[in-house]
């Protein structure tokens, strides 16, 4: 064993300066990270008071335009219309007799 | 004169002896459970490939989504497997070359087990929803600490037996170790503390995400590989490394070109447009360093072509040599600008990465298992049918998943590409290559089937007691592991 480069001595050192090394960029990265983003602008710290008041305008012009009753009375004639006895529409339906041929267009005098 | 060259041999067979008897139990211990991982991860990737072409497939089972099952099968890839075969190669094999002993067993060995839990607690994680979703950093925040604490305290004495090494020349292969030993924490602390604790920007924590996944390949895991590969081809064929210059060379190309790798993913998000050009031009340029160790290490054991046939360590080694000059050329084809537009979102990067990861560093770190393990436990390989069989369907298999996953992937770019045909009409395309990467994963499991059941076999200490190496012929004649006998001859040396 080469005593000059082996001993606890020369190990301790070793072992420091490796745990030194290894996590080197790691440590530099927590003390500069702070110093060059100390002032980080997000977007909802720039933008978000704005978008904030422009939400409550919209908030506020859609519930003064919504207008309750008539809403109520619209849906309440819809009902009704749905929940009608099926009637014969102008579709066919399967086995019924079928539709009259339309008559045939007039043909011009001239 | 003679007997001053006898006990140099003697004391060289008793300090070698020495060196392999502290660390049996922590390289063994990683072999092992590495090994046990990469079945665990082989059975996950067959579920995760046939959930691509078969979405119904154990449908039942949450736990086995198609993201949950592929994001656990790579972590326990990465992380069960390769990092484990990875630490049981650096302590041993930067142990030998600094002809040091290990003074720290119980430290590395209590690390390796709380990685090992870490590892199974961030599975779990994966697999009950509860992963980060990053992918190669799927595990949560917390088990990353973890398990970058295990690495300090398993790696940590290799760096200190290297600084008090006996004073002399420093071989390639420590070259690639140190490389291996710093890089990591650099990319793996960078990684952590900008994507899970520093506040910034989500598209660029994605960024460092694709490049922690592109460097801790190419500046760990391959490095490690290439340590055992230039350990190896000199020590078995008995010649010198065929040129030092060109190992220089190939070892800083790798340096300089490594750490631009991984952005070359996120072509078209919106990040500075330099980043993914620069990453698929480190990608393009990666062949480089791949010819020149393809071309040294080959070189090195040109005219040995009966040794590396009939070693078990040099055939898997010069496997993955050749297998890195392939990913160099593969590399090159899929990262060039038109090509790109077919493979960003399609199978072939993933055939890339098993071809990195499976083809090059896992080949290397079988060929370095099959040649430390028998020194460790004074034991010699049961049977040379196994490794054959390991041999051929290890390489049979990641040679289907590469081709099958590049042309699906290729066919299905195309697919993606053209507007005309209903998305449908891609899947459809790259389902056909979806099922042959299924049945390759199958090869792969039987491969590691006969390895498991090999190693585990050593570890019980059942390996053969004799002088012969276990070679891949039936009659065993001159070893190509140096001189006969020096398992057996350790014994009564050190006795």
């Amino acid at each position: 064993m080469d005593h000059t480069r082996d001993n606890p001595l020369k190990r301790f050192t070793a072992f420091w300066i490796a745990l030194l090394l290894v996590t080197a960029f790691g440590i530099a990265c927590i003390i500069l990270r702070p110093m060059t983003h100390g002032q980080v602008d997000t977007v909802s710290d720039v933008a978000g008071k704005e978008r904030l008041a422009i939400r409550a305008d919209i908030d506020k012009a859609q519930a003064d335009t919504l207008n309750e009753d008539a809403l109520e009375k619209a849906l309440e004639a819809k009902t009704a219309d749905l929940i009608k006895e099926p009637s014969a529409g102008k579709m066919p339906v399967p086995g019924a007799a079928p539709a009259p041929a339309a008559k045939p267009a007039e043909t011009p005098a001239e | 004169m003679a007997e001053t060259t006898s006990t140099a041999d003697s004391n060289g067979v008793a300090l070698r002896s020495s060196i392999d008897r502290s660390l049996r139990h922590p390289v063994m211990f990683f072999f092992t459970s590495g090994a046990a991982w990469l079945a665990v991860a082989i059975v996950l990737g067959l579920v995760a490939s046939a959930k691509k072409h078969a979405p119904e497939f154990m449908n039942w089972c949450s736990w086995l989504d198609a993201g949950i099952v592929d994001a656990a099968h790579m972590s326990a890839l990465v992380y069960g497997w390769g990092a484990q075969a990875a630490f049981g190669m650096i302590i041993w094999l930067m142990a030998r070359l600094s002809r040091k002993e290990c003074t720290n067993v119980g430290t590395i060995l209590w690390a390796g087990h709380i990685w090992n839990l870490a590892v199974l607690g961030g599975l779990i994680c994966i697999m009950s929803g509860n992963g980060s979703g990053v992918p190669w950093m799927e595990f949560p925040g917390g088990i990353w600490i973890i398990l970058l604490l295990c690495y300090f305290a398993i790696t940590i004495w290799s760096l200190v037996q290297f600084q008090v090494r006996d004073a002399g020349h420093v071989y390639v292969s420590q070259w690639y170790l140190l490389g291996a030993l710093l890089w990591f924490p650099w990319v793996c602390i960078t990684a952590l503390l900008f994507v899970f604790v520093f506040d910034g920007n989500a598209v660029m924590a994605t960024g460092i995400a694709a490049w922690f996944k592109g460097t801790t390949f190419l500046l760990f895991f391959l490095p490690t590989a290439l340590a055992s590969a230039y350990y190896l081809a000199p020590k078995v064929t008995g010649r010198p490394v065929y040129s030092y210059n060109l190992a220089l060379f190939g070892f800083w190309a790798l340096a300089f070109l490594g750490p631009w790798s991984g952005m070359q993913k996120l072509v078209g998000a919106p990040i500075p447009q330099f980043l993914p050009y620069a990453g698929a031009a480190a990608m393009v340029l990666i062949l480089i360093p791949a010819m020149s160790v393809g071309v040294n290490i080959l070189k090195t054991v040109a005219g040995y072509g009966e040794v590396v046939a009939e070693s078990p360590s040099l055939r898997f080694t010069a496997s993955g040599v050749v297998l890195f000059v392939v990913y160099g050329f593969l590399s090159l084809t899929l990262h060039l600008v038109p090509s790109m537009k077919m493979t960003q979102f399609s199978y072939s990067g993933y055939g890339l990465d098993i071809l990195g990861f499976y083809g090059v560093f896992s080949l290397c770190a079988f060929g370095a298992i099959y040649f430390i393990v028998p020194r460790i436990t004074r034991r010699e390989w049961l049977s040379h049918r196994f490794i054959k069989w390991h041999f051929f369907l290890s390489l049979y298999g990641v040679a289907s998943i590469v081709i099958c996953a590049v042309i699906g992937g290729m066919t299905q770019g195309q697919g993606i590409e053209d507007i005309s045909q209903p998305f449908g009409t891609m899947a459809e395309r790259a389902s056909q290559y979806g099922w042959g990467v299924t049945l390759a994963w199958g090869f792969l499991l039987v491969a590691n089937l006969f390895f498991c059941l090999h190693l585990l076999l050593m570890w019980a200490r059942l390996g053969r007691r004799s002088s012969h190496p276990t070679l891949l012929k039936a009659h065993h004649a001159e070893s190509p592991h140096g001189p006969e006998g020096e398992v057996d001859n350790i014994g009564s040396v050190s006795a």
